[in-house]
């Protein structure tokens, strides 16, 4: 067994480090004024290959497997979350999509620009009615001639404002429900039809867009079906598998930025005429800080391993992102109990920590899924069968 | 037009601790890094190749370690790293570590420009470039920026204390590149994996570079007697008060020290 990184593991997650402190870290004020990513980062990140980590050269990837992918995640997150939460939702779902079950021609055409960062990509299952239940979507795709039909609306898609790809999920037959009646599209922002909706204000990561996707009589091309006809919901099942640990590990990054914070905080405070390091209350929150974080980072780079080594990992991954948002949730409670007052204060870095943090037990599959599979798991290998 | 660029691994002067009472550098936990200053010159040599069409080679003398840093200059987009390594070159100083990269850049042959850094953050002797075109009997510009490179010639400002001056040499030329004489460049993503999946590093030894370990040990000529840790400053005093009162005191602290009459 052996714990170590490759070197060229090293090497990208120290460049991934060093921009992200020098590069994004000091543009979060814009960031969160504007409520949006400065164009200059974005074609700076895509000229450094920051759009497609995890995806084969051939592809126009880095190659770095989901190992390169995790480091990514975790170091960016410690940049800026909304600059991690773009980068993220691009690659591990909204590409990933098309990676996984897209034909080679689709994977030809899409990926290599998406991987250029040449244009965006987002995921977009959730519908008002299909949230956590997404085998309840509704948006009608039917097919007329060569084309597919679209009518519906997608919310809170991720990148929704800034992507110009969509991996989009639609009923193709109604009888047969998600089994059999669910398929998966690629969508140009530029097909006929297409329209942004209405683009939402969020509690935290300002800076990544979410908006509600309006498709009306829009016309797909067939060969732009991911997959099989009427296996959409597996597509879409096997996407948000696939994106959970490096959710995970963006999360350790979180947690790892908010332990620096408390750190050099407790330093410097003094109260009763010492340092709050010296205060056995304030050790104590430090310490579980830690403690988390280090397991975490055993449990994010376990599940890499596993994903890259072509293993399997999908229990493991939805245990890496339940833990790994909850983690960050207790590192960010505690830091701004740490910080008293000035950890409410919008003027000083903890509050954003807390905001920015919050959407990570919910988007990508909510903690309460996470249970839910995990415990599926289970006892489907004792036999029994749970569905939820 | 092709570059060389000889580049040098050095510890990480963040994670190197200074022990006061044994007057020594403790590097158990230190981590290595390219010389900071080697990234201006790397940087410049890339931006001769984008705009230009350049060759760049990265060099580097060192321990087998040292290939990290050669890694990380193909990440830069470099077009060939080489490593200059062999137990005969460890402990060297730099008129002898000049000798061995010289032999290595007549053995690469046919160059245009040699660009280095300026110091390394290690000896921080500053003599390599100088010593180097001494060597190779080449004409050089020190802290230099601003190149400019047509017609066989180099032009570049050279740093002064007070501005700069702008020099010009013919090819081919040693220049140290000035510190922020550009923006050093980030390693690609793509670029980094790349570099250990796929690109090679070439080592040559004493035998592939024509050395004999006389010629190393004759060219060595830096005794190191010892080390020593560098005096602790006091923290200055701030005199409170009256301004008018305050500078009186100043004045008397300055003529009592003898800095001022």
């Amino acid at each position: 067994m052996d714990f170590t990184f490759e070197k060229k593991h090293e090497l990208l997650g120290r460049t991934v480090r060093e921009f992200a402190e020098q590069e994004i870290a000091p543009r979060t004020p814009e960031i969160e004024e504007t409520h949006t990513i400065p164009d200059d980062l974005l074609q700076q990140m895509a000229e450094l290959g920051f759009f497609g980590v995890p995806f084969p050269t051939k592809y126009g990837g880095a190659g770095a497997g989901e190992t390169g992918y995790c480091i990514l995640m975790q170091e960016l997150m410690k940049g800026n979350p909304s600059v991690a939460c773009l980068i993220g939702a691009h690659t591990s779902i909204g590409a990933t999509a098309i990676y996984l079950d897209g034909s080679e021609r689709l994977k030809q055409k899409y990926l290599p620009p998406l991987c250029r960062g040449e244009k965006i990509a987002a995921f977009a299952l959730t519908e008002p009615n299909a949230g956590s239940d997404a085998a309840s979507i509704r948006l009608a795709a039917v097919r007329e001639g060569d084309s597919y039909i679209l009518d519906g609306t997608k919310i809170w898609i991720t990148n929704g404002a800034d992507a110009e790809i969509f991996s989009v999920f639609a009923v193709t037959d109604k009888t047969m429900g998600y089994r059999g009646g669910h398929t998966a599209f690629v969508v140009e922002k530029g097909f006929p039809g297409f329209s942004l909706g209405t683009i939402d204000e969020k509690m935290g990561i300002v800076g990544s867009s979410t908006a509600e996707l309006v498709f009306e009589g829009c016309r797909v091309p067939g060969e732009n079906v991911i997959g099989q006809v009427g296996m959409g919901f597996l597509t879409a099942m096997r996407t948000l598998d696939h994106g959970r640990h490096g959710l995970g590990a963006g999360c350790l990054g979180g947690a790892e930025r908010v332990l620096k914070t408390c750190l050099e905080y407790a330093k410097y405070r003094e109260q009763f005429g010492v340092p709050i390091a010296k205060k056995q209350a304030i050790q104590f929150m430090i310490a579980d800080i830690i403690t988390e974080i280090e397991a975490l980072r055993s449990l994010v780079y376990r599940v890499a391993w596993l994903a890259d080594s072509g293993r399997p990992y999908r229990q493991l991954g939805g245990i890496c992102k339940l833990f790994g948002s909850e983690v960050l949730a207790r590192a960010v409670d505690k830091a701004v109990q740490i910080h008293g007052a000035m950890g409410y204060m919008r003027d000083y870095p903890v509050e954003q920590m807390y905001r920015d943090a919050r959407i990570t037990e919910i988007f990508e599959g909510a903690s309460e899924i996470q249970r839910v599979v995990i415990a599926m798991e289970a006892f489907r290998k004792l036999g029994v069968r749970i569905e939820p | 037009m092709k570059v060389i660029v000889p580049i040098k691994q050095v510890y990480d002067p963040r994670t190197v601790r200074v022990s006061r009472s044994r007057g020594i550098l403790d590097i158990r936990e230190a981590e290595l890094m390219m010389n900071p200053g080697d990234r201006y010159a790397l940087a410049e040599a890339l931006r001769l190749k984008d705009e230009q069409g350049a060759r760049v080679v990265a060099i580097s003398m060192g321990p087998p370690e040292a290939e990290d840093i050669l890694r990380e200059a193909l990440a830069m987009d470099v077009d060939e790293a080489i490593l200059l390594s062999d137990e005969a070159f460890s402990g060297v100083d730099v008129s002898a570590a000049v000798v061995i990269v010289a032999k290595a850049i007549d053995k690469i042959g046919d160059y245009d420009l040699i660009l280095t850094g300026c110091k390394a953050s290690g000896d921080g002797s500053g003599q390599f470039a100088p010593r180097l075109a001494q060597h190779l009997d080449l004409p050089q510009i020190t802290r230099a920026s601003h190149l400019m490179v047509e017609g066989g010639k180099v032009k570049a400002r050279h740093k002064l204390p007070d501005g700069y001056a702008v020099l010009e040499a013919s090819l081919p030329a040693v220049l140290s590149i000035a510190e922020g004489a550009n923006e050093p460049r980030y390693p690609s993503l793509p670029g980094s994996i790349a570099a250990y999946d796929e690109r090679t590093v070439a080592i040559w030894g004493l035998e592939h570079l024509e050395l004999t370990p006389d010629e190393i040990t004759e060219n060595t000529c830096t005794e190191v007697r010892g080390t020593l840790a560098g005096l602790e400053r006091e923290l200055g005093r701030v005199i409170k008060g009256e301004p008018s009162e305050a500078a009186k005191e100043l004045t008397q602290e300055l003529k009592g020290g003898g800095l001022m009459r």
